[in-house]
């Protein structure tokens, strides 16, 4: 049977049929260790803030990873923040991982953020339902104009 | 269902514009051209706030499926404010680059209007989670299946 339009400006129940159950347990398993680690590495550093830091990529962290605890519950429901998660690190890895790893340059730090940064874009790509995202994202007629 | 009226969908896609426009000017000029020895978190912080302008694009598009993007760009203001930016002010020890960053961060307050908190609540607080069984999951698709 045919799926019915959405109606548009509505909320609509996420078709979760479109996407397996082990997809979701993918998104969701991103999830967990990211908010494991914040509390060790993100939750100290705004409780106890840095007085030399402006603070503002600590705060954004914070914020994904506060929006992490709502991913595990809709994973489908938040995917902008997996898009975020991917268009961020790939920016990162292009525009100043990769220039300054080309430059030669070697440093313990740029290493490790190649490997916790840059690596990651390609995790994402495999976790994203790139198909849901086309029909959802991209394919779907816009929300209602007027 | 929740109704969203035609003018906050407005009222949001304005917000996404304002968004992509003023990450598109001034921070996407800085990711095109930069120095090689940019500090570390620097590169961080512009990745990130970037993105923010690029999914705001999507917003125009869609605004009620992009509101994470919306959420989020709430929540990470919120955190700054609270965990830097007002210390600072309590303790006057605010420079001029912080002063600068709350003026800009101050907008973000708009997003407390801008956001349809009861189209919050209803889809992502009240609302069943996406399933975590494939007897849940078999018995909504059933039930959507149905309802067509």
């Amino acid at each position: 049977m045919p799926q019915p339009e959405p109606k548009p400006g509505t909320a609509t129940a996420p078709p979760d049929r479109e996407v397996p159950l082990w997809r979701l347990y993918l998104m969701r398993a991103i999830a967990v260790p990211f908010i494991i680690s914040g509390f060790t590495n993100y939750l100290p550093k705004l409780l106890d803030p840095d007085p030399s830091g402006r603070g503002m990529t600590i705060s954004m962290l914070g914020g994904l990873w506060v929006l992490a605890f709502l991913v595990l519950r809709h994973p489908l429901l938040m995917l902008p923040i997996y898009l975020y998660e991917f268009v961020w690190k790939t920016i990162w890895l292009l525009a100043f991982g990769l220039p300054q790893w080309r430059a030669g340059r070697v440093d313990p730090q740029l290493s490790q953020d190649l490997w916790e940064i840059g690596l990651f874009p390609f995790v994402f790509a495999l976790i994203i339902p790139w198909g849901y995202v086309w029909r959802h994202y991209i394919k779907a007629p816009a929300e209602r104009w007027r | 269902m929740t109704e969203v009226s035609p003018i906050r969908l407005w009222v949001m896609r304005a917000m996404y514009l304002f968004m992509a426009l003023g990450v598109g000017l001034m921070i996407w000029p800085l990711i095109l051209s930069h120095s090689s020895e940019l500090p570390r978190m620097t590169g961080v912080a512009w990745a990130l706030l970037g993105t923010i302008g690029l999914l705001a694009l999507l917003g125009l598009r869609y605004p009620l499926q992009m509101l994470p993007l919306l959420l989020f760009e709430l929540i990470w203001k919120a955190i700054w404010l609270a965990a830097f930016a007002i210390p600072r002010w309590l303790e006057g020890t605010l420079d001029e680059g912080m002063r600068t960053s709350i003026f800009d961060t101050s907008f973000g307050a708009l997003l407390i209007l801008v956001i349809p908190w009861r189209y919050v609540w209803v889809n992502y607080v009240a609302r069943p989670g996406d399933p975590w069984t494939l007897r849940r999951s078999a018995s909504e698709a059933e039930a959507n299946h149905a309802a067509a």
